[in-house]
C-alpha cells in the first residue's frame, strides 16, 4: 500500500469520527438544555420566583393542666372556679388545684399568609362534669388579641370568656401573618360543680380543643 | 487512486467538523447556566390541638 493511500484511508476515517463527533456532542448539548431554564447573556441575571403561601398556626403552653384538686364548698361558692391568665398566674377559687401547669395558650400564625382561624372542642361542661342539678357549672374559653389587630372578623366576642363551642367557631376571619400582628391567647375557665357526677371522681378528665387555620 | 487534493480536502474536512464541535461544546458549557429551581408546594391549612386536663376529687368523707 502506498503512503498516498494510507494518508487516505485515515483522511476517511478521521471524517467519521469527526462526524460521529459532532453528531454526538449535538444530541448531549441539546439534552442538556433541556434540564435549564435559560442562560445569563451578560454578568447579570435575573430569576423570577413565585412564593407559594404557607399555612403553620403553633401553639405553646397548649396543656392547660390543672391537676388534682376538690370543690370547696361553702356559703358563697357552689362550685369552684379555675381560670387561665394568659402568661400571668392562674386562679382558682373555691377549690384546691394547683395553676403550676395552668398557663394561656399562646397562638401563633408563623405562615406566611393570613389565616381564618377556627375553634371547637371535643367536650363541653356537661360531659365534662356532669352537674347532677345541672348548674354551677361551665367550661369557656377566651380569645384576646396578644398583638393589636392579630385577629379580626371575629364571629364571637374577644377578650370575654364565653361557653365552649363542640361546633366549628370561627375565631377570626383574619388572623395576621405579619410582625406584631400574628399573636392570640386563649385562656380557659372551668366552673367545677359541687355535685359532679362522681363516676369521674378521681380520673383525669380531658378536653381536647381544635384549632385549623386556612388561608385567606 | 486517490488524488492528494481529494486528500486534503477530506482532512480539512475533518479539521473543520472538529473545530466545530468543540466550539459548540465550549460555547455551551462555559454559559453562565441558571438551573431549574423546583417550586416547593406550601400548605393551604393548618391544624393544632390544645388540652385542657383536671382530676376532681371527692372530700373526704367527715367523720
Amino acid at each position: 500500500m502506498e503512503t498516498k493511500d494510507m494518508i487516505s484511508i485515515l483522511a476517511v476515517i478521521a471524517v467519521a469520527v469527526a462526524i460521529v463527533n459532532l453528531s454526538i456532542t449535538l444530541t448531549k448539548v441539546s439534552d442538556f438544555k433541556k434540564a435549564i431554564t435559560g442562560f445569563a447573556a451578560s454578568e447579570i441575571g435575573y430569576v423570577n420566583i413565585t412564593i407559594l403561601s404557607d399555612v403553620n398556626i403553633q401553639l405553646t403552653n397548649s396543656t392547660v393542666d390543672w391537676g388534682r384538686g376538690v370543690v370547696l364548698v361553702n356559703d358563697s361558692y357552689y362550685n369552684a372556679t379555675l381560670t387561665t391568665n394568659e402568661d400571668g398566674d392562674a386562679t382558682v377559687v373555691g377549690g384546691n388545684w394547683s395553676i403550676t401547669n395552668a398557663h394561656g395558650v399562646h397562638i401563633e400564625n408563623i405562615g406566611s399568609v393570613n389565616v381564618s382561624l377556627n375553634a371547637s372542642t371535643d367536650k363541653t361542661a356537661i360531659t365534662m362534669f356532669g352537674s347532677t342539678s345541672s348548674t354551677n357549672q361551665s367550661y369557656q374559653w377566651k380569645f384576646t388579641n396578644q398583638e393589636t389587630n392579630a385577629c379580626t372578623g371575629s364571629s364571637i366576642s374577644l377578650a370575654t370568656f364565653q361557653n365552649v363551642n363542640t361546633s366549628t367557631t370561627l375565631i377570626c376571619g383574619e388572623f395576621g401573618a405579619g410582625p406584631l400582628v400574628d399573636e392570640l391567647y386563649l385562656d380557659i375557665r372551668l366552673a367545677v360543680p359541687f355535685d359532679f357526677d362522681t363516676s369521674k371522681a378521681g380520673t383525669a378528665q380531658t378536653a381536647k380543643l381544635s384549632l385549623n387555620a386556612t388561608a385567606t | 487512486m486517490v488524488s492528494e487534493k481529494v486528500v486534503v480536502a477530506l482532512i480539512i474536512i475533518a479539521i473543520i467538523l472538529s473545530v466545530v464541535s468543540i466550539a459548540v461544546t465550549v460555547s455551551t458549557v462555559n454559559t453562565k447556566l441558571i438551573p431549574k429551581v423546583q417550586p416547593l408546594q406550601g400548605n393551604t391549612e393548618d391544624s393544632d390541638n390544645a388540652k385542657v386536663s383536671i382530676i376532681i376529687d371527692k372530700l373526704p368523707e367527715s367523720g
